[in-house]
């Protein structure tokens, strides 16, 4: 996998311009910020006025002509993307190409303290005026996103890389993702390469399971390439009154990609009720536990679904 | 094994006239493409689309099916003809249970990036589900049973039928 389009996000005052500008001339990548969008949209034949009154920092309510705009830029940008590789500054660009294969996707922050001595130095700005910058912008980029992604551009696990600018200088922010851009292009060529063997083999060699059913239901998994761990972990449900476990339960899976426990219960009625009562008792005590029974009747009618009984 | 209908062929009609109306309302002025997962979703994709009166592709995949041996791994047996990069796409399903196939389909898909990804199953079994998935439109939640008919199959029989039908040990 190629890399050929990197987003941009920043909160205001964390040198976004910046890093973005020196990033796309060292890679040689296009640069799509404002003022690009903004010369294309003039040849597509908005005024300077229009322009000034639509663009993304604006005070504007979400009227038609803006949402037009913003489809018609939203095309230009995914346009531009095919023709060659590009840097995209902002634009919401962690959503337009959520999930592309070629994408990377940077989020760049910073401590309010920070961002205000940035934007008092770039600005020239007092501390509380400054500030006053800061929230307005924050607060209209919140209101971008969610209004036309419907998104939180907040939420870490839409970005490849996460930079705090308090720890960086942006000429080290660049390298660093350059370098990680590298060793992301590399770890996935090398997961494509990937077989259900290495899979399994990451997570453990085929364990001895206590059930046929067990061995079955991992198969399963394994077809469907889900990961799963047997019987990775043991919640302590009771102790006595010098500390010793009187009672505990361990789930027959777990497969981290969903943070999911994976119970399989097909023995006699009398057991399923105990069973039933522990993970009751571990839901009590470990409300963040995610927690799925499988029942013989449901087990049975998934082997029949998939024409094995 | 013994029969039992669940839902007859009128309800499953309303139903679908019904999930054509929603899904017209809700893609005005788009033009989604509706993924139709082969086998058991065909004869519920067709009557869908008889109900839409948007205009939309229909395009088929298939992928292969588990079948207890040891090795092996989900593959795409029939792929899409039609590109889906940046286009409303919709997922057409006969069941939803566990959520394994429809967990490994919505993960292929994503990763061409279309502009957004919707399922629509005609039967829902969340009792059964191991692997959590978004279900945006549902002909009808069933409890766990074992099912049949208007596409669903026991060892490729049923698939005909017009109704709804449990089969019972």
């Amino acid at each position: 996998m190629e890399i050929k389009i990197i987003t941009i996000s920043r909160e205001f005052g964390c040198n976004g311009t910046e890093v973005a500008e020196r990033l796309a001339k060292k890679l040689k990548f296009l640069l799509i910020n404002k003022r690009y969008i903004n010369e294309s949209m003039v040849k597509h034949g908005l005024t300077e006025e229009q322009l000034e009154s639509l663009e993304e920092s604006s005070i504007q309510p979400f009227n038609e002509m803006r949402k037009k705009y913003i489809e018609l830029m939203n095309q230009l940008i995914l346009e531009l993307a095919k023709e060659k590789p590009i840097v995209l500054l902002g634009r919401g660009g962690q959503f337009l190409f959520r999930n592309h294969p070629n994408a990377f996707h940077v989020k760049l922050i910073g401590s309010i303290e920070n961002r205000v001595t940035e934007i008092m130095t770039q600005y020239k700005l007092d501390k509380v005026s400054a500030l006053k910058l800061i929230s307005e912008q924050d607060r209209r980029r919140d209101l971008y996103i969610s209004k036309i992604f419907g998104g939180d551009w907040h939420d870490p696990s839409l970005y490849s890389l996460v930079i705090n600018m308090d720890y960086f200088d942006v000429s080290s922010t660049v390298k660093m993702i350059i370098r990680s851009i590298k060793l992301a292009e590399r770890n996935s060529n090398k997961y494509t390469e990937e077989t259900s063997e290495v899979l399994k083999d990451a997570v453990g060699s085929t364990p001895h399971f206590a059930h046929s059913s067990e061995e079955e239901f991992a198969k399963l998994l394994d077809f469907y390439r889900i990961r799963w761990l047997y019987e990775p972990k043991t919640f302590i449900l009771e102790c006595d009154s010098e500390g010793n476990i009187t009672s505990a339960f361990t789930p027959d899976f777990y497969l981290p990609d969903f943070d999911l426990y994976v119970e399989l219960t097909t023995q006699r009625q009398k057991l399923v009720n105990y069973k039933n009562r522990k993970i009751k008792r571990l839901k009590e005590l470990y409300p963040d536990v995610n927690i799925k029974m499988i029942y013989g009747k449901d087990y049975k009618n998934i082997l029949r679904k998939f024409g094995l009984i | 094994m013994r029969e039992r209908l669940l839902i007859p062929k009128e309800k499953i009609e309303k139903r679908i006239e019904e999930l054509g109306r929603e899904i017209s309302k809700d893609y005005l002025e788009k033009e989604p493409v509706l993924i139709c997962i082969l086998k058991g979703a065909v004869y519920f994709a067709i009557d869908l689309t008889r109900h839409l009166t948007i205009p939309f592709v229909i395009d088929f995949m298939a992928i292969s099916k588990y079948s207890g041996s040891s090795s092996g791994v989900v593959r795409i047996t029939k792929d899409l003809d039609v590109d889906i990069y940046q286009k409303d796409v919709i997922v057409v399903e006969d069941i939803v249970d566990t959520g394994l196939t429809l967990g490994y389909l919505l993960r292929n898909l994503r990763a061409r990036s279309p502009m957004s990804l919707k399922v629509c199953t005609l039967l829902d079994c969340p009792s059964r589900r191991i692997v959590d998935i978004p279900v945006d439109y549902k002909g009808f939640e069933i409890p766990d049973v074992f099912v049949v008919g208007y596409g669903l199959d026991y060892k490729e029989k049923y698939r005909n039928l017009l109704d709804i039908i449990v089969l019972e040990e």
